[in-house]
């Protein structure tokens, strides 16, 4: 154990891991979208979020200082104008950031009933009231006295139009792209019509989190730290199982040979020829895919990845001196491989484990990348499958490309330094040099 | 006979064998997916045989609708039991007569598996012909410099980089690569083999090769670091073996002592370019589709995309058989260079 942590390497690939372990047992509580694991296909989650935009840090006089994210902007009480057949409600908001611009402006009013009138549109800072003035068919239907509201101040408009209150829900309109000083929006409700309750407007930023967002505005980082787990689980798990099964066959095909022997090394022949695509291809034809029937395909497919090595080094060491001694004094196969061969051969099998879990997290971004992964959990081949169909490589989103592939290279490459650490310790003739 | 002959009969033997079995793997497991496939070609093709046939009475057309489907399903054997369909099917693929595709056609618009499988072989060659070349040389290169300086700058620039490439995907640094010479700084055409229209003589050669130069690099930059790591691994081994040492203690420059080193790795390292070579006969399926690279791994890609059964099969079974040839060349070209076997065991 010390000679393996004295390791350069081992000791880098241990450090590297115990971060991504971190992460992945703290990252759902660091993360800004805790309920993205299960909602991660879920529109309505991330529907407040820029749709395909940088990092947030990337940002800067070059853009303009975009608006960071979201922004909700501070809602004033509302001016009332009550007249005859109903009332005028004007609201203002403020607090976006002077000469930013949004992307998009979301409205939203969480109550009222049925149809209203409503006006939204710019209003610098120190303009007073605003509402439905200048058309003079609006100000006489509304019926507002004929007192017509302010129009000083009232800059470009950015929706007129009726809309359709629900009752207990949220009406939200999407506005694209506006300067952020000061907007104002007025209702007209008819008389006896219910309250709509305090509107809010979110202005929606150019660039969003860590990472940015993908184009169907997922937080791309959320993303990524939820790809830990899959990545790890099916990395650990699969190469686990797979090198256990390699080292039984192996040692029982080289200990016990005879028919058993050559049956095993024609399957070991058949399946290490064998691609594995055709078969999940095959599978996922006639039920959707997912991790488990990868994980298990991949069983039945990678134990040949150990197999071959270690059915030759129980050759070896089945003819090594101290084991044919155990057989002259009567030692039987069963005993020659459980308390001979296969305590020699561990060690080797710990350092394979470890080298051979970045194989199955590449096997299972290249199967995802082909669409025929698991649809319903966040992998990130799942979100380089979603980047490439979507055009990030086209429209040069980096942000969105960059780092699923980098957290497939760095775990990938954690996991093969653990095993080269291991690997010195075991295999005495290669830390000679 | 002669050793070598009855050895050669051997190999050959066992490769078919395995090619055989193979065949049937690939029959059994898509077997569900084919016979749906069929039963829509059928359809299809007993639609165009009545179309002529439209002013006949409802009886007299329905029962030649039935005669020709059932005609129809006698000459694909979808009226047999289902061994039986395995086994055709399997004899097919392994015959290469892997039938029409779905949807996938070949440049001129035809759907015949066969031909639009070996107009993708080429391209594959091609690109990873010249692959596999450069990554041999590169990374013998690469070895050779390594193990000369140990403990090195690019010693240790080599120890590391295998464990880098290795856990990295080949294809998410294609999608990078694409993204940054190709859309971002266009120097690179983003997929294909030619422009269009296809310039001819020596211009349509330096197309090819324009086209051909992202994946190429992309593929033994990250490619070459595994042989290069051996290779070094290899001359550090020999270097400390006795005929090394007896070389140096007889006053040998150590030019001479190099000599005779890679003397005593050429076959190892022969050994390497020849799998390497004949691994890369099949292609990449999805380095291949993210360049849009004509080959049989683009082919794959397309098809896997489009689940057109029979063009997957067709690609499965080039791939298969050429795969299988390559290591049975490659064991007879061993067999025939080891002097004990050609020399009728004697040696």
């Amino acid at each position: 154990m010390n000679e393996f942590l004295s390791s350069r390497s081992a000791r880098a690939g241990l450090a590297i891991l115990a971060v991504i372990g971190g992460l992945a047992l703290f990252g759902p509580y660091i993360v800004a979208y805790p309920e993205a694991s299960t909602r991660w296909r879920d529109i309505s989650y991330w529907e407040d979020n820029p749709a395909g935009v940088p990092p947030a840090w990337v940002d800067g006089p070059w853009n303009g200082w975009a608006l960071p994210s979201s922004t909700l902007m501070k809602t004033s009480p509302p001016l009332v104008r009550q007249g005859s057949a109903g009332r005028l409600m004007t609201w203002r908001f403020s607090g976006g950031k002077p000469s930013a611009i949004a992307r998009d402006l979301v409205f939203r009013v969480p109550g009222g009933e049925g149809k209203v009138f409503l006006l939204v549109r710019e209003a610098s800072a120190d303009a007073e009231g605003g509402g439905i003035g200048g058309n003079g068919a609006d100000a006489a239907a509304a019926g507002a006295g004929g007192a017509d509201p302010a129009a000083a101040g009232a800059g470009r408009e950015l929706f007129r139009g009726e809309v359709d209150l629900v009752p207990g829900g949220t009406l939200r309109l999407g506005i694209p792209s506006v300067s952020t000083t000061g907007i104002s929006a007025t209702m007209y409700l008819a008389a006896g019509q219910a309250d709509p309750g305090s509107p809010t407007i979110l202005l929606v930023g150019k660039s969003a989190g860590l990472l940015g967002t993908d184009a169907a505005k997922r937080d791309v980082f959320t993303g990524l730290v939820l790809g830990i787990r899959w990545a790890l689980l099916l990395g650990v798990v699969v190469s686990f199982l797979t090198v256990l099964s390699g080292l039984l066959l192996g040692t029982f095909a080289a200990c016990y040979g005879g028919i058993f022997g050559s049956i095993t090394n024609r399957v070991y022949e058949f399946f290490s020829m064998m691609p594995l695509l055709p078969f999940l291809v095959a599978v996922s034809a006639i039920h959707k895919p997912s991790l488990w029937t990868f994980a298990g395909l991949a069983l039945l497919f990678f134990w040949t990845r150990t197999f071959k090595t270690v059915y030759s080094r129980a050759l070896q060491i089945k003819a090594e001196g101290h084991i044919e001694a155990a057989v002259l004094v009567g030692a039987g196969p069963w005993w020659r491989v459980t308390r001979h061969v296969l305590p020699a051969l561990l060690p080797y099998a710990f350092a394979m484990m470890a080298m051979s879990v970045p194989g199955i997290i590449l096997a299972e971004a290249g199967v995802s990348l082909l669409g025929l992964g698991d649809a319903t959990t966040v992998t990130w081949g799942q979100m380089l499958h979603d980047a490439l169909v979507q055009g990030a490589v086209i429209n040069g989103m980096w942000w969105w490309v960059l780092p699923p592939g980098l957290a497939i290279a760095v775990m990938g490459l954690s996991f093969a330094l653990v095993g080269r650490g291991l690997d010195k310790v075991v295999n005495p003739t290669m830390s000679r040099r | 006979m002669a050793p070598f002959a009855s050895l050669a009969i051997r190999r050959v033997g066992h490769g078919l064998a395995m090619y055989l079995l193979m065949s049937l793997a690939y029959s059994i497991v898509f077997n569900g997916v084919a016979d749906n496939a069929l039963r829509a070609r059928v359809d299809e093709e007993v639609a165009v045989a009545l179309r002529s046939s439209g002013n006949l009475a409802k009886i007299d057309y329905d029962r030649l609708r039935e005669e020709t489907r059932e005609a129809k399903l006698r000459q694909y054997r979808l009226d047999e039991a289902l061994p039986s369909r395995i086994l055709w099917r399997a004899f097919d693929v392994a015959t290469f007569h892997f039938g029409r595709s779905q949807t996938v056609t070949s440049s001129s618009g035809d759907r015949d598996v066969l031909g639009i499988v070996l107009q993708a072989l080429p391209n594959t060659l091609a690109l990873f012909g010249t692959e596999a070349l450069l990554v041999m040389l590169l990374g013998g290169l690469v070895g050779l410099l390594a193990a000369r300086r140990h403990g090195g700058a690019l010693d240790r620039v080599a120890s590391i980089l295998p464990m880098v490439s290795n856990g990295l995907p080949t294809w998410w640094v294609g999608m990078l690569a694409l993204m940054l010479f190709s859309y971002v700084i266009p120097l690179f055409p983003s997929g294909g083999v030619h422009v269009n229209p296809t310039p001819t003589g020596w211009a349509g050669i330096v197309d090819y090769l324009h086209h051909m130069a992202l994946p190429l690099v992309t593929l033994v930059s990250l490619n070459l670091w595994n042989p290069a790591w051996l290779i070094r691994n290899l001359i550090g081994d020999t270097w400390e073996r006795d005929f090394v040492r007896f070389a140096r203690s007889k006053g040998l420059p150590e030019r001479r002592v190099g000599i005779h080193v890679i003397a005593a790795i050429k076959p190892a390292i022969a050994t390497m370019a020849m799998l390497g070579l004949v691994q890369s006969l099949s292609g990449n399926i999805l380095v291949e589709g993210i360049f849009g690279w004509p080959g049989l791994g683009g082919l794959y890609f397309t098809a896997v995309q489009q689940y057109d059964v029979p063009v997957l099969m067709g690609v499965l079974s080039l791939q298969t058989a050429l795969n299988l040839a390559g290591l049975v060349v490659l064991d007879l070209a061993y067999d025939w260079l080891d002097p004990r076997i050609r020399l009728g065991g004697k040696a």
